[in-house]
């Protein structure tokens, strides 16, 4: 009996996706550049040689030296300090909202799924409704009208991800609704937030997972455009996006003050899609190709 | 079909509705004064009181958005610019034109490199080619489009010179402008293809039009790409609507003066109509070209048709 129960348990799909995800290159690749990149960001005042308002005028707009690996912008702060300070509130901006919006719309789309009807059907309503301004846009109309900043560019990122949430749960969880073991429950007459919450959502949850990796890699971006429109995380405090903005002024020349917080958000962003493919990869091996 | 079609648009009307209340009620709670804005800090508070009233900003909320839709509906106008003191209709379409064309180039430019390119890595699989590819489309789509602009522009406008920074006008300067767009796009567009393309080439029509002796260009073109067109209309589609909305960062890096760089200038001048005008009038663009991809499913797989005509 013991030894049944050990097997049963080695083949638990979170272990077998792990398994299978450490197989995946890419993935490891992805999965340890985010790691260091979460890290240094992290660990920014101790790494970081400068602060990141720190502002040297004699020595502005230098290309990299071994003083200032990335160079210097035009107010002669150290760009790899303010890419490490930058950091912490990108990476929060992308990590928060996604968590957030992944919460509100698993919940929505779990109960417009097991539900339907009518509840279903004004869930669904109010998403056509969201979603038929295209999601940047939505986000710009949010962050302009609640004013810029970073907590603002939070909620504008989270209100405009969470329609994908519900329609993907919502998806997954009807596909898993007419399994045995949910009438099984059923008919053990368990309740209804057991069912939805232990039954149905484990095993509904795999894409979800994956869709909020991608989903992460969007935010980033959006919020480095948020940024960029100067809608976003306001100066002096340091946004991957918001340093771009600032340095547009003097691509000519000092092109070194746009390509290196271009190149972090690319890099970071390209570790979560390969994360994200891996993840999908290992979670349902049919769809691998 | 026709029905289907029909249903459709009506369902538009409610959505609209809709999107004019989120948009309205988003800027009843804004920060800042319109007023204030226009006349500027040197204006007295009896002038800024003046027009406050005039534009009808203290209003109850049910009022502002009645009149909002009467003018809507009754006569049939976006309202007039608080800045410009113009037709906001009038400019939206004239800045419009310039968005559209810019979103449909680059559409273009995506879906051809990005099929041909999937193409390409499919049919040769894991080869150079096939590996090549993918790591293009894969960085091309973690780059954000407006930080593509820049590199393009200063590679090729500053360095080079051999395009404009920025403006519009003609063909040359919506070059830098279409590419840092369609970079990302085709690289997804690239993968759809690539991953569709695979699915269909094990089939068995595959392997029989192969056995027939039918040569490797038509079995790859008329066989397999027509049965893995779906994924990539479906992406094609999605690239147009997205482009639409995404267009409003790199005009502002290229100064066009498109939808995206009024909007952007109505959002800092507080000019509602303006801001409410645009987001509504997207939003009509935006849902008819999902039913436009809808329809086109229709043309592409006939299951779906019939699935249009039963519900």
């Amino acid at each position: 009996m013991t030894k049944e129960r050990k097997t049963a348990k080695k083949e638990s799909m979170f272990r077998l996706t792990f398994e299978r995800l450490m197989r995946n290159k890419m993935a490891i690749a992805g999965l340890i550049f985010l790691g260091i990149v979460v890290l240094m960001a992290l660990a920014a005042p101790v790494i970081a040689p400068y602060s990141y308002e720190e502002q040297d005028l004699f020595n502005t707009l230098k290309g990299p030296s071994g003083e200032h690996i990335f160079g210097t912008d035009n107010l002669g702060r150290d760009i790899f300090s303010r890419i490490l300070y930058g950091g912490r509130n990108s990476l929060i901006i992308g990590f928060v909202s996604v968590g957030i919006s992944a919460v509100i719309g698993v919940v929505l789309g779990a109960v417009a799924g097991y539900y339907g009807g009518k509840v279903d059907m004004v869930i669904m309503r109010l998403l056509d409704v969201l979603q038929s301004v295209p999601a940047i846009l939505l986000a710009i109309a949010i962050a302009a009208t609640m004013g810029p900043g970073f907590k603002n560019c939070i909620i504008a990122l989270t209100v405009s991800s969470v329609p994908g949430f519900v329609r993907m749960t919502r998806a997954s969880c009807m596909n898993v609704q007419g399994l045995e073991y949910v009438e099984a429950a059923r008919s053990i007459n368990a309740r209804e937030s057991r069912i939805i919450f232990k039954h149905i959502l484990p095993n509904a949850i795999s894409p979800i997972f994956v869709h909020a990796t991608m989903s992460v890699a969007t935010a980033i971006l959006t919020s480095a455009s948020l940024s960029f429109i100067g809608l976003g995380v306001q100066p002096p405090a340091a946004e991957w996006g918001a340093m771009l903005a600032e340095g547009r002024n003097y691509i000519r020349g000092y092109s070194h003050i746009v390509i290196f917080p271009g190149l972090t958000i690319m890099l970071v962003v390209l570790s979560l899609n390969m994360l994200g493919d891996g993840l999908r990869d290992a979670m349902d091996p049919r769809l691998k190709n | 079909m026709i029905r289907y079609i029909g249903k459709r648009l009506l369902w538009m009307i409610p959505v609209l509705f809709g999107v004019t209340l989120l948009i309205f009620t988003l800027l009843y709670f804004a920060n800042g004064d319109p007023a204030r804005n226009l006349l500027g800090p040197d204006a007295s508070e009896e002038e800024v009181q003046e027009l406050r009233d005039e534009w009808g900003l203290d209003d109850p909320y049910l009022t502002r958005y009645g009149n909002y839709i009467k003018q809507l509906l009754v006569d049939k106008s976006l309202g007039t610019s608080y800045v410009t003191k113009q037709d906001v209709s009038q400019e939206i379409v004239s800045r419009f034109k310039v968005t559209f064309l810019l979103a449909l180039e680059s559409t273009a430019v995506a879906v051809l490199f990005g099929t041909v390119m999937g193409i390409l890595a499919a049919v040769h699989q894991g080869s150079v080619l096939d590996n090549v590819s993918m790591v293009v489309a894969l960085v091309g789509a973690a780059m954000p489009g407006f930080w593509i602009g820049l590199l393009l522009s200063i590679l090729f406008a500053l360095k080079l010179g051999w395009f404009p920074a920025s403006g519009w006008g003609g063909f040359k300067e919506s070059i830098l402008p279409c590419l840092s767009l369609a970079i990302g796009s085709a690289g997804s567009i690239a993968r759809q293809t690539r991953s569709a393309m695979l699915e269909v080439i094990r089939q068995d029509y595959i392997t029989t039009a192969k056995a027939k002796g039918v040569s490797r260009i038509v079995i790859i073109c008329s066989h397999a790409l027509r049965n893995a067109l779906m994924p990539i209309v479906t992406s094609a589609g999605m690239t147009l609507a997205w482009l639409i909305g995404g267009v409003v960062v790199t005009e502002t890096v290229f100064s066009i003066p498109g939808l995206g760089m009024y909007m952007v200038s109505a959002i800092n001048k507080r000019d509602y109509p303006a801001i409410q005008g645009s987001v509504l009038f997207i939003a009509v663009v935006f849902s008819l070209v999902m039913l436009v991809v809808d329809i086109l499913y229709a043309y592409i797989d006939p299951r779906i048709k019939a699935k249009y005509k039963n519900s």
